[in-house]
């Protein structure tokens, strides 16, 4: 498990931390940004993750908008969006511009893991 | 003037119910990740109090059923509000059902009134005003809890009439307030407004003080 890189963008410090120490406990490696320019931004410095976990909803760039800009620089890392919607909408419009899979707010751990491994197993068969 | 009026109030309250539910979820995942945070750190902390450790436990638990409850109603109504800004949308019945039922089981419970269902399973989805239609729902148990005694119970049924889905909406409760019915004629003559807009047809059966029955037909095609 050690090998999945994950990065979390969201602008919910507290969840995204406490996400991230969850899933490093369970032997993940995270990084965390709190919105979507730090999150790009972190795309050009050190190492890429395999997948991330971005926030539909965020002040500065919208999820959909990081996500468009991640898929054209870096097509391989797979994106799985957050959305506290009460639809599933935000979710499905998001997989038509790229995003692996979505899931909603507040997150099941092991659903979300689940996602996370499969995301990771589809990029490292696409390297 | 009046008529625009209204609307604009009813968008507005749309507008922040859509919102703030969708910030509740917000608070409700945090809380969610913090708890979850602790039963991690409690699963890995070593020696201590065993009962301590146990209440704690508990505790995590308590919060994570409730947690799933608010998110529930969170997401009910949210769906409620995003419901308005379309007036036409595919939707299944029993959906609608259940969640109107979570929605007003407080209500009913501070009137000591209890909701059964029976919910055909292969009821098809259709394409019509589900905001409407849970409207009508709305205000005619609104109605029976206005004017049913405590103890009651209405039952909701679900089931297909050839083409048609038909919605029961039934008590076997004693009335113990039947001034409500003679103030609630306005309510049906917009409730029959509001059926003719979606086809729905709108039966009520209404026995002396004693029992009430209502059929709503909703055609599927």
């Amino acid at each position: 498990m050690s090998e999945i890189k994950v990065l979390i963008v969201d602008d919910e410090v507290e969840f995204a931390e406490a996400l991230a120490e969850r899933l490093e406990l369970r032997g993940f490696q995270l990084e965390t940004a709190d919105c979507g320019r730090d999150g790009l931004a972190a795309l050009s410095t050190g190492t890429l993750p395999d997948v991330i976990l971005l926030d539909l909803k965020m002040p500065d760039m919208s999820g959909f908008e990081v996500l468009v800009e991640v898929k054209e620089k870096h097509p391989s890392i797979e994106v799985i969006m957050l959305t506290g919607h009460g639809a599933v909408s935000g979710g499905i419009d998001s997989m038509e511009r790229g995003a692996f899979d979505f899931i909603m707010k507040p997150v099941d751990l092991d659903e979300l893991m689940e996602k996370i491994k499969l995301a990771y197993d589809k990029r490292s068969s696409t390297d | 003037m009046e008529n625009r009026l209204r609307d604009r109030q009813l968008a507005s309250l749309g507008k922040l119910l859509a919102g703030y539910t969708h910030e509740l979820k917000n608070h409700l995942a945090i809380i969610n990740e913090s708890s979850g945070l602790m039963d991690d750190l409690l699963e890995m902390s070593e020696g201590g109090d065993d009962k301590l450790h146990e209440r704690f436990k508990k505790i995590i638990v308590t919060i994570g059923e409730r947690i799933s409850q608010a998110n529930a109603m969170a997401m009910y109504l949210n769906r409620v509000a995003h419901r308005m800004d379309h007036p036409t949308s595919t939707f299944n019945v029993n959906d609608l059902l259940i969640e109107e039922l979570a929605l007003m089981n407080r209500f009913a419970a501070m009137k000591q009134i209890s909701f059964e269902q029976d919910l055909q399973e292969d009821i098809p989805s259709v394409y019509n005003n589900a905001s409407l239609l849970q409207f009508i729902i709305f205000s005619l148990v609104n109605e029976l809890l206005e004017i049913l005694e405590s103890g009651s119970a209405i039952r909701f049924v679900s089931a297909m009439q050839g083409q048609d889905i038909e919605i029961i909406i039934e008590s076997d409760g004693a009335i113990s307030n039947g001034d409500e019915l003679v103030g609630s004629d306005q309510m049906f003559q917009i409730l029959d407004f509001a059926a003719g807009k979606m086809n729905l047809g709108f039966n009520r059966q209404v026995s002396e003080g004693e029992y009430q029955k209502i059929s709503l037909i909703l055609p599927v095609g």
